[in-house]
């Protein structure tokens, strides 16, 4: 049962997250951005709902997070289809513009290589990086153990750096 | 060179971020803001009926007390929503039950608007509880009528004409009420009208109704509903007049408006509850003619006019088919005032010549009226009939009407045109001194010119009273227009006196 200081308190939670949230959903659906911004939405009005259930003796990032994980599944088992993240090329183009050019095709390189991942590395590397999420925060998420989150982190990132080298080292020397 | 772990962490760090935009965190904060209402408000209420709630109350006699009040509400709700059911008629056991929510009901009405809508509600109500005491016997008076023709009729008993009439009599007085709040509370004409538009409305559904029900009602019943649908009917010549009062005021952008409705339908419908078949038919004939003399009188007018009213025009002609003279008068009227309105205004559009070789003629027989609904060979006789603009005074009327000897009713007044009304309330000392009729000395003014051009009110034939000019290309002259203006205070000031002097 809401009060008035726990819609005060979820405002405030709201305000901090919402960025990620909508980052954390707009990668992984074709950075199509009213989607991003309807499912974000929904995701908050949910976690709202549930918000008596929340223990708030933990953070109420992973909470949400996992929330987001959770819906995002739901709203996948409907459609089957993967979404390429080369989609975010174009934005990072945008976004990236006042970066040098250089920066920008690394850019793109990265976002390539990234979309070529397997769905669980994928969804890993974006976790750590573009979420700020911690190996403990990403294992509660997804539910797996921390240790095992470390290792498959490491080893997408050990592909993803390899491929890099691989493919672009030309350009580079 | 070779990208290392930081430098690829680095990277991956850089992606881009977007943000929320302005837009998608509105929507968000309204769909918050009703998801917090509505928990709120389920909270309210699940305290009274939550099992946990009743659980934690120690006290038995609290929780009784609480199961009390809930069963008293649940019987309360239960019994209003039983008794606001139609077929709750008066005299059946919750009827007063429905009465005292009405009353309540009345009381959450706040502003003048609801409240319009309220009486008019109640109205509605009233009409359909008449239906069902009419309906009670009329199944079996229809199925009795088809199978013995009219000998078969299944009368009410004579409770239930009391109840029907004295059912159908709240409904009338609930549109009265509803019109008596527009006249008395609400002067904003914009106010004014939306509500009188909503009573026209309900008069116009009550009408329908009460037609089709007086068909199947047997004979007592259908005597009582066709008084109650034609004094439904007079009211809709005020309520549309008044309708017509608000448009004008509107397209002068005047700030308010007043009007009056009851007071003009009861002086209308002087002959209520006497109304019988010999009645009605004298009633029908004289708006018959009324319309037929308005109809003469916009020959004469420009096309654009004309085709101003052809809607108007072609409803009154059914309304008078199907009998509905009230609504017939109301149109004849709003084509009157707007005829008024026409004239009035400062550049009349040049129309064809008067033919003054017709005007002694028309003029030598006053009487010769038609008698004839519609004549559409009519020939123009001209803008004002004197004849008409003088029967105000009575001795005058019989005379002025001899096409129709046989009325069984003698027509003082109430009948007459607008026009004549508004004179007949200024002149009357026992109207209300603050008579809404008050701001429209303009219009009589300037109207009357046929009426007291001559300053002798006591010569009673009209053709004397007339000069030989027309007005109407008088009034493209100025000159002889303010002339006529003068001779026409002139008139007005000696009609006065001569109604007093009565």
């Amino acid at each position: 049962m809401p009060q008035k200081a726990d819609i005060e308190q979820f405002t405030a939670y709201y305000e901090k997250h919402k960025t990620s949230i909508f980052n954390y959903i707009l990668y992984r659906i074709g950075f199509n951005r009213d989607m991003a911004e309807d499912l974000t939405s929904d995701i908050f009005l949910k976690a709202f709902e549930h918000f008596d259930s929340y223990d708030k003796t933990r953070p109420f990032k992973t909470w949400i997070f996992t929330i987001a994980h959770n819906h995002l599944v739901n709203y996948y088992a409907g459609k089957k289809e993967t979404l390429p993240l080369e989609e975010a090329l174009e934005i990072a183009k945008e976004v990236g513009s006042q970066n040098s050019a250089e920066h920008n095709m690394t850019m793109e390189r990265i976002l390539k290589l990234v979309s070529h991942l397997s769905e669980s590395q994928k969804d890993l590397v974006l976790m750590k990086y573009v979420d700020d999420l911690g190996n403990e925060e990403i294992a509660k998420i997804t539910g797996k153990e921390e240790g095992a989150i470390r290792t498959a982190l490491s080893r997408a990132t050990a592909t993803l750096r390899d491929q890099y080298n691989i493919q672009f080292q030309e350009d580079t020397l | 060179m070779k990208l290392d772990d930081k430098q690829l962490e680095k990277l991956l760090t850089s992606l881009p971020k977007l943000q929320i935009s302005e837009k998608a965190d509105k929507k968000f904060y309204a769909k918050l803001n009703a998801l917090a209402r509505e928990r709120f408000f389920e909270e309210e209420t699940s305290a009274l009926t939550a099992p946990s709630f009743f659980n934690f109350l120690r006290p038995t006699s609290l929780r009784l007390g609480l199961v009390g009040a809930f069963a008293s509400l649940l019987l309360v709700v239960g019994g209003t929503v039983w008794a606001y059911q139609p077929s709750t008629t008066r005299g059946k056991l919750m009827y007063p039950w429905k009465q005292t929510a009405e009353k309540v009901e009345l009381a959450f009405a706040f502003s003048d608007m609801q409240k319009v809508d309220t009486h008019l509600q109640f109205s509605d109500r009233r009409l359909e509880e008449a239906q069902n005491i009419v309906g009670k016997s009329s199944s079996l008076a229809l199925l009795l009528q088809t199978a013995f023709a009219d000998e078969g009729e299944v009368e009410l008993t004579g409770e239930e004409q009391k109840n029907l009439e004295a059912t159908l009599e709240d409904m009338r007085s609930e549109v009265t009420k509803a019109s008596e709040i527009v006249e008395t509370r609400v002067t904003a004409p914009e106010k004014a009208k939306r509500a009188i538009e909503r009573i026209e409305s309900a008069s116009n559904q009550h009408i329908e109704t009460l037609n089709n029900l007086e068909r199947r009602a047997a004979k007592k019943a259908k005597a009582i509903i066709r008084l109650v649908a034609d004094d439904a009917d007079e009211r809709l010549t005020a309520v549309m007049q008044a309708r017509e009062e608000i448009n004008q005021a509107l397209e002068k952008r005047e700030q308010t408006v007043k009007l009056i409705i009851n007071m003009r339908r009861e002086r209308l419908s002087e002959l209520k509850n006497q109304f019988n078949d010999e009645s009605r038919q004298h009633r029908l004939e004289e708006v018959r003619q009324n319309f037929t003399e308005t109809m003469q009188r916009f020959e004469v007018m420009p096309l654009d006019v004309k085709q101003e009213f052809t809607a108007e025009i072609e409803k009154a002609k059914t309304s008078l088919e199907m009998g509905r003279f009230g609504m017939a008068e109301g149109l004849s009227r709003v084509m009157e005032m707007r005829e008024m309105r026409f004239k009035l205004q400062p550049e009349p559009k040049p129309e064809p010549e008067f033919l003054p070789a017709d005007q002694p003629q028309s003029q030598s027989q006053p009487g010769d009226k038609p008698t004839e609904p519609f004549n559409p060979d009519f020939q123009p006789v001209q803008p004002f009939q004197p004849q008409q603009e003088i029967k105000p005074d009575a001795p005058f009327n019989s005379d002025a009407k001899p096409a129709l000897p046989s009325m069984p009713i003698e027509p003082k007044k109430p009948f007459q045109p607008m026009l004549k009304e508004q004179q007949d309330f200024s002149k009357l000392p026992d109207e209300k001194p603050s008579h809404p009729i008050q701001p429209k000395p303009a219009l009589i003014n300037k109207n009357e010119p046929a009426d007291f051009q001559q300053p002798n009110p006591n010569q009673q034939k009209p053709q004397d009273q007339l000069p030989p000019p027309m007005p109407k290309n008088d009034m493209l002259n100025t000159n002889k227009g303010m002339e006529r203006v003068d001779n026409l205070m002139r008139g007005l000031q000696e009609a006065g006196n001569f109604v007093e002097s009565k």
